[in-house]
């Protein structure tokens, strides 16, 4: 068993020189030092680097002599034993021994040098994952560039360049701009509902918060709470961070805590605008003298325990220009020019009951709503109308017509009255008899009489009928006109009692009318029949009230709104009823409690 | 009898040409004694061709003859025809025998000529010296009368002999003249001087002669040689024409072979010739019978010289290798100016004067360069045995200083190698950190920092002017040439550095006067790696000081050896056995090469005795010890899984080279992503090229040992450094400065091949495009392909040069590899800190 | 020991230790505990402060979650820069990544109370999923990283990546030469393994480390055994698929570590553009 060395050199033209020589022995030394078997003059290998001993086994143990190693198909390492059946290639510096068998037995070491090649390193590379995927960087790119253009660039630029779209209530009209919905954060309250992809009808200007005005150009009719400086007054001071945010906001142009948007936030999804809070109201008006040195309102802010006694607007003299509002607490004496007893006409055994049962209009004793016809918002009544209301009992019946059907005085007014009482006077008389005549004698039937002969009744029954016991006077108070003659007090009402609440005579069916208006005892026309605030209470406390079947947890909001149309004590008549205020108490859920939110979430 | 010249110059070297040609010059009336029939004889036996030196290259030649660095035949050339045109009077075949005063004695100076022989004994004879003029006796009978003498004769007289079994072989030579006429010869040259350096490279020059040459260097530096011989050696080394076996000296010579001791143990080689080249002494007996007193009585010592070159003997000037100076340029110069000084000159400055002048500046005293070499010569014990032109060579490469009382001079843990020594004044040593009240004062002329100098360890301790102090320091490698050329230097230090190490072993409490009978009594072991210096078990019973290197204790446990600690240079070991008299309780053995003090026992139980306080505390360094066996013992029975990982954790890094590593880079493998960030950054942080490879190194238990630098107390880097480019950074990294030639011996001389040679690639495009655009090769280093096109496209590679980590000194943060783990993998430690039991489990375990 | 030893232990311990410890565990979990003490305070201020009409965005304190949460964003997304800048500076990327994992948990808590829980089909909205994608493919980074370096260390068995490519060429060399006397079709088969890149298969294929397609294992599975020389072939070829097994090993593993990456950066710069549509938009319809 033999060695063959074979070392494979390249002349610098190229030419392979291949020399062999044959080693008869079963050990090797290989290194740098001449003395070895096999020479390797190289600077990385040591001097005895490795010796090869042909073990019993016909296999190579190969191992280092020094401390370094050597490698072994690819691996350093400092012993291994090669088949060479299989064969091996070790590394020495640059040197590569590949040991095979030759097919007469020997052992063939082959040495070749191999040229370093410094750009292997580069070769590492394909082991990062970043050659089998697309780039970070290109990827970044893309989802950027795609975000930027889509939901930026594009809303902005169709926003600069468009021409802007009017505000449509009926939602017919789109916006202009592209893509700003993704911008949208939240579906609208229903009554704006239909402005959902009409964005700039609210957003008008780039960078600009949602103005009053523009809210305004579609809400014309919202009258201020108060005057803005009275309300700036008013209000309580902000928490810091409000306070921080609004000077900020208002530094780029938001209008402050005043505005609408301050109050009305949007995007919160499609629900009703509510109404503020109890909370929302005492914050201003469970103290507002202190801010508001000269207001008249006096501190409330729960029903319940701190809301002022009513003070309902009366006429408080015979037909008066203005009504009055009545003093805190005091009894008021109303001024209207009736005479109408309550008590007379409520008492179920009275002769007015009487008649109204003999009459078939009625047939029973009679009720309040037999008068009284609530208008349609059923807040307030229809004024009471004579003709409807009273002259079944009170008849102006004064004799038949020629036609034989029954003549009536007409109402209403004092010149017409003195009319028909006239015309009964001088009505022509039918004849008994079919009268004969001489020619030249005058018939007492014929106009002469009538218009030479002196005045009688008529002139007596209209004087009678204005003064005291007289028709009118059942019901009017007799008074003298500029010229002295005789006249009735004007009838004077105010449109309504409790101006600043509203009040929902629809919501208090259970309740019968005389639970409130006391109108059984009150013998006088001038009693005002307006509830208090005891009576109230006796159902409704404040919001924070427990409810039960006969406590009702009453918010400001149940009677009061915040915008009352413009103008309310002028013109007598709301410029439109406003909405019914009578609203279901907030549920729960609206609350935002830490645990409601995240009940919300969580799946 | 041709009358009485002015002057004789004996020996046309380059001092004699020199000299002759100025004498010429001012036209004195001269004569060249030259033995041979050729100018220059020194030189004429350079090996033919052979390239020759000009250094240092910042000193001016002052002469009237040319010289620069080229061939031998271009030198001489010049110089003949030069001589011939200075009409210089050039006596050939003239050898002096003897110099003789013929004036009338001079009253009291007498010459003490003392011979040592082999046994120690030595016999003094005093010869009365004469005024001049001086008979100069020649070997042919004539004589030569002159006023001066100018002994030029250079150190060829008689070269230092091999003294190793074997050396008085035929085989072993001295004297190469011509290197082509040895073929096929395993040749093995001795000496890394210039002359050995020449005759190795002449003897390997030509392939066809088949020669196979090594070159043995006892230690691993180059300190006699001329950097540019080095350089051209490495690159043979390179090239493989020889082999230049460092650490390693001969052991025995046999014909035929040749045994040498080397860091990793003996080997025998074979070899037909050794050419020993290992300097030469002046010769003595010649010189002396002159009247010529020398600095002492070393081998090595060189004439007594007054800063005019002037002898003992007056009218008697040395110049020249003779006078300490082997360096061609400064020969001529001082034949230049010895002459000038002859012609009464006596305030020119030699040509050096400039560069020490600057050096001086600073200091207080206002003395003269001359005053000052002399202060420092005369004051620094280790510098006693310097000629004055020693001392201006040496203070080339050293630094003076002035110190403020209080004024600290080296911190503790400053990393330093350099020596110091006071030359006047005197210094405080912080022994104990805890109270910097407690020193122990060094007085003038003694030495410090000499632990620095040998252990290469940080400094131990902090040391503080004690009063106004002048201290001059000396570069390690200035160190190194002043013990290779001062002999009693070389003892000096050693003695001090081992009273030193014993003072410091307990801190405080002892004297010099203490320790005296066991310094004398210590002695200095070598130790290779892996030798048991303590075998468990064994009853010897010496105490044991570190002085260079590290040691690991090993304990048997269950049948195997189980690494107790890790013992830097510095500690001491094997009290244990003298103090309560048991047999050795573990087994010591070196980490790396090693050197150690051993302590008889004896002095050291004496020392004990007279000292109770260092009993004291000798006992309780003790009981720090047995409390870790026995924690490791008691681990042992629990879980001994722990106490393996640990041990062998241990021994994994140990030999990984932990052992003589500073600051090493590990990765706990368990947190490493192979992110290769560490990389990235390390090319980043230093122009492009990563100077550590994660991947490549050993592994064990999960804690990976990358190739990276250890920053070694001993960098075998820096052993032959040709430009000296490698050195000790102030926070103990070891750097490659810009002046690396590129040969590549450091990458060759680490042993875990951190060193990579490569060209600095050109700049990147900025991160920020790189991350926007793709543009460049992005962080890290770039790959090759495009450094290679990149390097294309501004002009070509540059050209390839070592780079090594270097502990990204001068950057904030210091390592970026550590900094930038994103998971912490990356750690930098030091062996004595990490080797313990505690830190190894937590990390591998 | 001598005092030198000692003073060293002493000036390098600090640094020692504290470098010494995972990302996770940086600091004694400074980060973790400075992110659970912000996620807490967020919440305790969401429970707490009463936000009209109603908690989103909108409000002052939705306002500063907003702001905390983008800049936390914007830093976090510095982690990407910051690696790959490593001087000048003192700074630990270590340190860093401790407090991008922790900072970017406590974004989930930050995000989502911003969000005050209105979702919808919009950009906003988009912001806030892509967030939390980014945050999801984080967790899974922060799990391979904890888990799988151990198993890479071990599939090296001390073995560069450059090493395992040279062991594979060294092979394939043998290859060569041994194939020399195979017929026609055996010839083929090695000449097919030889060609075929060692990096073949995709990504997929690198994830799964299944590679149907291998032509090293066809060529074993078409090889004869008749011959000496087809089974030193066959010989041959068990060991390079071995080494093919190992280096698809680390190819395997190292996918698994790197291709959350593909998602979580892409997404990164994504969520950075979504939050400037986000911002922009909000103001621009204010």
């Amino acid at each position: 068993m033999a060695f063959l060395i074979r070392t494979i050199d390249f002349t610098a033209a190229g030419r392979e020189i291949v020399r062999d020589r044959t080693l008869d022995q079963t050990r090797l030394t290989v290194g740098r030092a001449a003395e070895n078997d096999i020479h390797l003059p190289d600077l990385a290998v040591e001097q005895h680097h490795i010796g090869i001993d042909l073990t019993a086994g016909d296999t190579l143990a190969v191992r280092a002599l020094g401390t370094l190693g050597f490698g072994l198909d690819g691996r350093v390492v400092t012993e291994a034993t090669i088949d060479p059946q299989t064969g091996g290639e070790i590394a020495l510096g640059a040197a590569r021994l590949a040991v095979a068998r030759e097919n007469d037995g020997n052992i063939v070491i082959t040495i070749r040098q191999v040229a370093p090649d410094e750009g292997k390193t580069d070769a590492l590379r394909g082991f990062a994952l970043a050659s089998k995927l697309p780039g970070k960087r290109t990827m970044s790119w893309i989802f950027a560039v795609a975000i930027i253009l889509l939901l930026l660039a594009l809303p902005v630029a169709s926003h600069l360049l468009r021409t802007p779209a009017k505000p449509d209530p009926t939602g017919k009209t789109p916006g202009a701009v592209l893509m700003d919905s993704a911008w949208s954060s939240g579906e609208l309250s229903l009554k704006h509902h239909s402005l959902e992809n009409n964005c700039e009808s609210c957003h008008v200007a780039a960078f600009e918060s949602v103005q009053d005005e523009t809210c305004l150009s579609c809400h014309k009719d919202i009258g201020d709470h108060a005057k803005k400086p009275r309300l700036a007054k008013g209000m309580p001071p902000l928490s810091e961070g409000d306070a921080l945010q609004w000077k900020i906001a208002e530094g780029f142009g938001k209008e402050g805590p005043l505005g609408c948007v301050a109050c009305h936030s949007e995007h919160e999804g499609p629900v009703r605008t509510q109404a503020g809070s109890e909370a929302f109201c005492s914050d201003c008006h469970k103290d507002l003298k202190t801010r508001l040195t000269d207001t008249q309102l006096t501190a409330a802010h729960d029903f319940g325990k701190t809301h002022p006694q009513f003070r309902p607007v009366y006429f408080a003299s015979f037909g008066a220009a203005k009504p009055v509002r009545a003093a805190a607490g005091s009894t008021p004496v109303e001024r209207s020019g009736l005479v109408l007893p309550h008590d007379v006409h409520m008492n179920p055994r009275g002769g007015a009951a009487r008649m109204a049962v003999s009459l078939a209009q009625y047939r029973s004793p009679l009720e309040c709503k037999d008068c009284h016809a609530a208008t349609a918002d059923k807040v307030s009544f229809k004024p009471v109308e004579m003709e409807q209301a009273c002259e079944a009992c009170h008849s102006l019946v004064s004799g038949r017509t020629p036609g034989g059907a029954l003549s009536k005085l007409r109402h209403g007014s004092v010149k017409n009255l003195a009319e028909d009482l006239a015309r009964i006077s001088t009505g022509p008389r039918p004849r008994l008899a079919p009268g004969r005549q001489r020619p030249g004698q005058l018939s007492s039937a014929s106009p002469y009489h009538a218009d030479f002969g002196r005045p009688v009744r008529a002139y007596i029954g209209i004087s009678n009928a204005l003064s005291v016991g007289g028709v009118c006077t059942e019901c009017h108070l007799p008074t003298r006109g500029p010229t002295g003659q005789a006249d009735l007090m004007p009838v004077n009402f105010p449109d309504r009692f409790l101006t600043s609440g509203y009040f929902s005579h629809a919501a208090h069916t259970k309740q019968k009318c005389t639970d409130c208006h006391a109108a059984e005892t009150s013998k006088l026309a001038s009693d005002l029949l307006m509830p208090d605030l005891k009576s109230c209470r006796t159902c409704h406390l404040g919001a924070t009230a427990v409810k039960t079947a006969k406590i009702v947890p009453s918010d400001c909001a149940m009677c009061h709104a915040y915008h009352v149309p413009s103008g309310q004590w002028q013109g007598l008549k709301p410029a439109k009823p406003s909405m019914p205020h009578y609203k279901p108490p907030p549920e729960p859920a609206k609350k935002s409690t830490v645990a409601a939110k995240l009940a919300q979430v969580t799946p | 009898m041709s009358g009485i010249f002015k002057v004789a110059i004996i020996g046309s070297g380059p001092a004699g040409l020199s000299a002759a040609a100025r004498a010429a010059a001012l036209g004195l009336s001269h004569v060249l004694l030259e033995k041979t029939d050729h100018l220059s004889d020194t030189i004429y036996k350079y090996q033919k061709g052979k390239h020759v030196m000009a250094t240092p290259s910042n000193l001016v030649l002052r002469s009237d003859i040319d010289f620069d660095a080229g061939k031998r035949e271009t030198i001489l050339g010049i110089w003949d025809e030069q001589i011939e045109g200075h009409k210089v009077n050039v006596k050939y075949h003239a050898e002096a025998k003897a110099i003789r005063g013929t004036g009338d004695a001079i009253s009291g100076s007498v010459q003490q000529i003392v011979t040592r022989a082999r046994d120690g004994t030595k016999n003094v004879t005093e010869i009365q010296r004469h005024a001049p003029p001086y008979a100069i006796d020649l070997t042919n009978g004539e004589t030569v009368m002159a006023e001066n003498v100018v002994l030029a004769i250079g150190t060829q007289g008689n070269p230092n002999l091999m003294r190793c079994p074997g050396a008085d072989l035929p085989h072993v030579q001295y004297q190469l003249d011509d290197p082509t006429e040895y073929v096929d010869e395993h040749i093995v040259i001795v000496g890394t001087g210039d002359a050995g350096i020449e005759n190795a490279r002449g003897l390997a020059e030509d392939p066809a002669q088949r020669n196979t040459v090594s070159i043995l260097n006892r230690g691993t530096d180059f300190p006699t040689a001329k950097a540019a011989n080095v350089s051209a050696l490495m690159a043979d080394h390179e090239a493989g024409k020889l082999i230049v076996r460092t650490e390693s000296e001969t052991k025995e010579i046999e014909p035929g072979w040749i045994t040498l001791a080397t860091r990793d143990g003996e080997i025998r080689i074979p070899c037909d010739r050794i050419i020993a080249r290992i300097g030469s002494a002046p010769p003595r007996a010649f010189v002396e019978q002159c009247g010529i007193e020398f600095t002492s009585e070393d081998r090595g010592a060189f004439p007594k010289l007054s800063p005019v070159f002037e002898s003992t003997a007056p009218g008697i000037f040395v110049i020249g290798a003779l006078a300490g100076y082997p360096l061609i340029k400064h020969c001529m110069n001082q034949g230049h100016d010895v002459v000038e000084f002859i012609n009464g000159n006596r305030d020119l400055k030699p040509a050096d004067e400039p560069i020490l002048e600057q050096k001086f500046a600073g200091l207080p005293g206002g003395r003269s360069v001359a005053d000052w070499l002399e202060f420092l010569r005369a004051n620094v014990a280790i510098l006693n045995g310097m000629s004055p032109l020693q001392m201006r060579e040496f203070m080339l490469d050293s630094e003076v200083r002035a110190y403020q009382p209080g004024e600290v001079i080296f911190e503790r843990n400053e990393p330093g190698s350099s020596l110091f020594g006071i030359a006047s004044g005197s210094v405080a040593v912080e022994v104990n950190p805890a109270d910097p009240t407690f020193t122990i004062p060094i007085e003038a002329g003694s030495i410090f920092g000499e632990v620095g100098l040998i252990s290469g360890r940080r400094r131990g301790a902090t040391i503080r002017a004690a009063e106004d102090t002048i201290v001059v320091e000396i570069s390690r490698l200035a160190a190194l040439k002043l013990q290779s050329q001062v002999s009693s230097a070389k003892a000096a230090i050693q003695r001090i550095s081992i009273e030193r190490q014993l003072l410091q072993m307990f801190g405080s409490g002892l004297t010099r006067e203490d320790v005296a009978p066991l310094v004398e009594a210590a002695r200095v072991e070598e130790k290779r790696a892996g030798e048991v210096v303590v075998a468990e078990g064994a009853d010897d019973k010496d105490v044991f000081i570190i002085r260079r290197g590290s040691m690991v204790v090993e304990k048997e446990m269950g049948g195997r050896p189980v690494f107790l600690s890790y013992l830097p240079a510095g500690t001491y070991f094997g009290e244990m056995a003298v103090i309560d008299g048991s047999a050795r309780t573990a087994t010591v053995k070196a980490a790396i090469k090693s050197e150690v003090i051993r302590l008889p026992a004896q002095g050291f139980l004496d020392l004990l005795a007279r000292k109770p306080a260092v009993r004291e505390r000798a006992m309780k360094d003790m009981a720090a010890r047995r409390a870790t066996n026995a924690f490791i013992d008691s681990r042992k029975g629990e879980f001994f899984s722990a106490v393996d990982l640990y041990s062998q954790t241990a021994q994994f890094l140990v030999d990984n080279g932990i052992g003589e590593a500073t600051d090493v880079l590990l990765i706990d493998e368990k947190l490493c992503i192979g992110c290769d960030n560490c990389e990235k950054a390390c090319a980043d942080s230093h122009d492009g090229l990563s100077r550590l490879d994660r991947e490549a190194g050993k592994t064990y238990a999960h804690l990976h040992v990358p190739t990276s630098c250890r920053h070694c107390e001993h960098p075998h880097c820096m052993a032959d450094c040709p430009p000296n480019a490698i050195k000790r950074g102030p926070d103990g990294e070891v750097f490659i400065d810009e002046t690396c030639i590129g040969c590549g011996n450091c990458q060759r001389n680490c042993p875990y091949g951190v060193i990579r040679m490569d060209a600095k690639p050109p700049k990147k495009p900025s991160l920020l495009q790189w991350m926007l655009f793709g543009k460049g090769p992005g962080p890290g280093e770039a790959s090759y392909s495009w450094r290679k096109k990149a390097a294309e496209k501004d002009g070509g590679q540059k050209a390839k040069q070592a780079i090594k980590c270097d502990m990204c000194s001068g950057i904030d943060g210091g390592p970026a590899c550590v900094r930038a783990c994103p998971t912490g993998a990356a750690i930098r430690v030091s062996p004595d800190k990490f080797l313990t039991f505690a830190k190894l489990t937590e990390d591998a375990g | 020991m001598a005092s030198t030893a000692r003073n060293r232990f002493q000036q390098q311990e600090r640094r020692r230790d504290s470098d010494h410890v995972g990302f996770l565990q940086h600091r004694g979990y400074r980060w973790l505990w400075f992110a659970l003490l912000l996620s807490g305070a967020a919440i305790a201020g969401y429970a707490l402060i009463d936000q009209e009409p109603r908690p989103n965005g909108g409000t002052w304190y939705g306002y500063t979650l907003g702001t905390i949460g983008f800049g936390v964003i914007l830093w976090l997304s510095l982690l990407g820069v910051r690696k790959r800048r490593i001087n000048p500076g003192a700074w630990s990327l270590k340190a860093w990544t401790s407090a991008h994992v922790y900072l970017g948990l406590a974004l989930i808590v930050i995000g989502t109370l911003h969000t005050g829980f209105q979702i919808g089909w919009n950009v906003h909205t988009l912001a806030y999923v892509l967030m939390l994608l980014v945050i999801a493919t984080g967790i899974y980074g922060v799990i391979v990283y904890a888990t799988l370096p151990q198993s890479l260390s071990a599939n090296r068995k001390e073995m560069t990546r450059a090493q395992m490519l040279d062991a594979l060429t060294a092979l394939d060399r043998q290859l060569e030469s041994a194939a020399q006397p195979l017929a026609r079709a055996e010839s083929d088969l090695v000449i097919a393994a030889l060609g075929q890149d060692v990096f073949y298969g995709g990504a997929l294929a690198r994830l799964t480390g299944s590679y149907p397609g291998c032509k090293t294992a066809q060529a074993l599975r078409g090889m004869g055994r008749a011959t000496e020389a087809e089974t030193r072939v066959v010989a041959l070829l068990e060991k390079r698929r071995e080494q093919l097994a190992q280096i698809r090993g680390a190819l395997r593993i190292r996918a698994l570590l790197e291709i959350w990456l593909f998602i979580h950066i892409p997404l990164t710069i994504a969520l950075i553009a979504a939050l400037t549509a986000h911002v922009i938009s909000v103001f621009y319809y204010w």
